[in-house]
């Protein structure tokens, strides 16, 4: 049955993914300008530039990587400190001021303090994933039903073990739906701190493609932008699965 | 020996939820704890299991205060028994786990717990895999592996059809017998009432005051379902719980 099912989600992407490649065709056809290239002439671009391409997602692909470690580490354990209610009193007034900032207009800030090296593009998303998983996590351990709590202490438990057993089992779900909204967002800021002063990457790939009305290559790194996010998105859920086994059953 | 001496509860918002209440709980023995819906047993449960601390008044345990969860209790709450990311295995051995025992010596205690409960079978199960009973069963598993000298059940059987819960009370009964702890179980039910306490203790309306209490010496046989006596002891009970 779990074979049926994983063949069937199989089956559902593929689907989906032919279904929009047709709509593209169509578009293409229908448009007939070069701007819409049909999606032949992309894909042999990519591959015929692979390792440009490859090379630009390897850049890529760290940045977004260090940026989600750094909010995630960071925000699951403030988030899981949130259990106690004292730190939650202090910690929420916190998160209900910054939370409603619309977190990507303070890029200059980021730019002024830690200059337009990697350090600011690292940071600038880790800075705003953060906030995502942080409020999911919170909304997590502040939730925990105090008879959770009391069966555990029931059992001679300590604060290490109510946090081992309880808390971060609760919370997983909800760490992985913070984490799966954050690598979705990760990928849109990741296209945001790489569209200037930067020369690699697959944004700075973009604007540069789009700026000498290179289709194809537009296209190209676009498609790339689509397998990067994609593809970490299915590592989450992945993930997820096996670390929320009972929620599969 | 527990003793409730002069117990009262306000919680925080001034809902007053217990009353002066003063009982002696012997060694072994089993207690029921009845009374209307709302009047405050799970506010006295809690605080006898150390969980809560009373307002006014103290529970001691042979002689000594209690502060914190009794290290040699077991409390089991209606629907927060089991651990619902551990399978039965998992949850069964949790509490020997935190207690710091060897990884064989858990194996051969839990695998020891659950074939006596008939839940060999069933250790790799997630708890929603199982039925309301089984899932009891499992969170009892977990007293009898841990061999604890008294056990508080707060309605631990409220969820289950009336045969189940029938079924289960035997089980609970035998555990008891076989254990010897001492139980202290909160329920809605008359009859289960009268099935498991040697006393039973009425509760009146909120804020709980200890009524009545009744000794019902018969408990322990297996077949007192069946008798006219356990039919007059429900009838006395119920004349003392207002509605
Ligand atoms: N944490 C709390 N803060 C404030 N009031 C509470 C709290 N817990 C319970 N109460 C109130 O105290 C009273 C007694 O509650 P309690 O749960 O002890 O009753 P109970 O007899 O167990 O009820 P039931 O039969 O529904 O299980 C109720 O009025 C309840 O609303
Ligand atoms: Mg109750």
């Amino acid at each position: 049955m779990q074979i049926g099912a994983r063949i069937h989600r199989a089956l559902g992407y593929v689907l989906a993914i032919s279904v929009l490649t047709v709509m593209w065709e169509i578009l293409s056809l229908v448009l007939n300008t070069s701007a819409i290239p049909g999606i032949f002439k992309i894909w042999s671009y990519f591959f015929s530039n692979l390792p440009l391409v490859l090379d630009n997602a390897k850049v890529s692909f760290i940045r977004v990587i260090c940026g989600i470690s750094i909010a995630f580490v960071s925000a699951v354990l403030l988030g899981l400190a949130s259990y106690s209610k004292k730190v939650d009193a202090v910690s929420s007034s916190f998160l209900y001021v910054l939370y409603p900032i619309p977190h990507i207009v303070l890029l200059p800030l980021f730019l002024i303090l830690f200059g337009l090296g990697e350090t600011s593009k690292i940071l600038f998303i880790a800075f705003v994933v953060f906030f995502q998983i942080w409020m999911s996590v919170r909304d997590g351990a502040k939730n925990i039903e105090n008879e959770y709590t009391y069966s555990l202490l029931s059992l001679g438990a300590n604060r290490i073990d109510i946090y081992r057993h309880l808390v971060l089992p609760y919370v997983m779900p909800k760490i992985f739906t913070g984490l799966r909204i954050g690598v979705g967002s990760s990928v849109a800021i990741l296209f945001f701190v790489e569209s200037f002063a930067t020369s690699k990457g697959l944004g700075f790939l973009v604007m540069d493609a789009w700026s000498s009305a290179n289709y194809p290559a537009l296209y190209a790194a676009m498609m790339a932008f689509a397998i990067m996010g994609f593809s970490m998105y299915v590592v989450v859920e992945i993930l997820e699965r096996r670390l929320c086994r009972w929620l599969y059953l | 020996m527990l003793q409730a001496i002069n117990i009262s509860k306000t919680y925080s918002d001034n809902t007053k939820a217990v009353d002066g209440i003063s009982f002696n709980f012997i060694k072994g023995n089993s207690y029921s704890i009845i009374g209307p819906s709302g009047c405050g047993k799970s506010t006295f449960l809690l605080m006898a299991a150390g969980f809560l601390k009373p307002t006014s008044g103290r529970f001691l345990i042979d002689g000594n205060q209690i502060n914190k969860p009794y290290d040699k209790s077991v409390t089991i709450l209606q629907n927060f028994g089991l651990l619902p990311w551990y399978t039965v295995y998992d949850n069964v051995a949790l509490g020997l786990k935190i207690k710091g025992f060897k990884k064989n010596e858990i194996k051969l205690k839990v695998n020891d717990a659950l074939s006596m409960m008939g839940l060999l079978e069933f250790k790799d199960y997630y708890p929603s895999q199982l039925s309301g009973g089984m899932r009891q069963k499992v969170a009892f598993g977990r007293v009898f592996a841990l061999k604890p000298n008294i056990v508080f059940l707060d309605e631990p059987l409220s969820s289950l059809d009336a045969l189940n819960r029938e079924k289960m009370q035997d089980f609970l009964l035998n555990l008891w017998k076989m254990e010897k702890f001492m139980m202290i179980i909160i329920t809605h039910s008359i009859e289960e009432a009268v099935f498991l306490g040697k006393e039973i203790l009425v509760f009146s309306n909120r804020p709980a005051k200890l009524v009545k209490v009744i000794k019902n010496e018969s408990v322990g046989d297996i077949n007192y379902r069946k008798t006219s006596e356990f039919f007059e002891k429900c009838k006395s009970v119920r004349e003392f719980i207002e509605l």
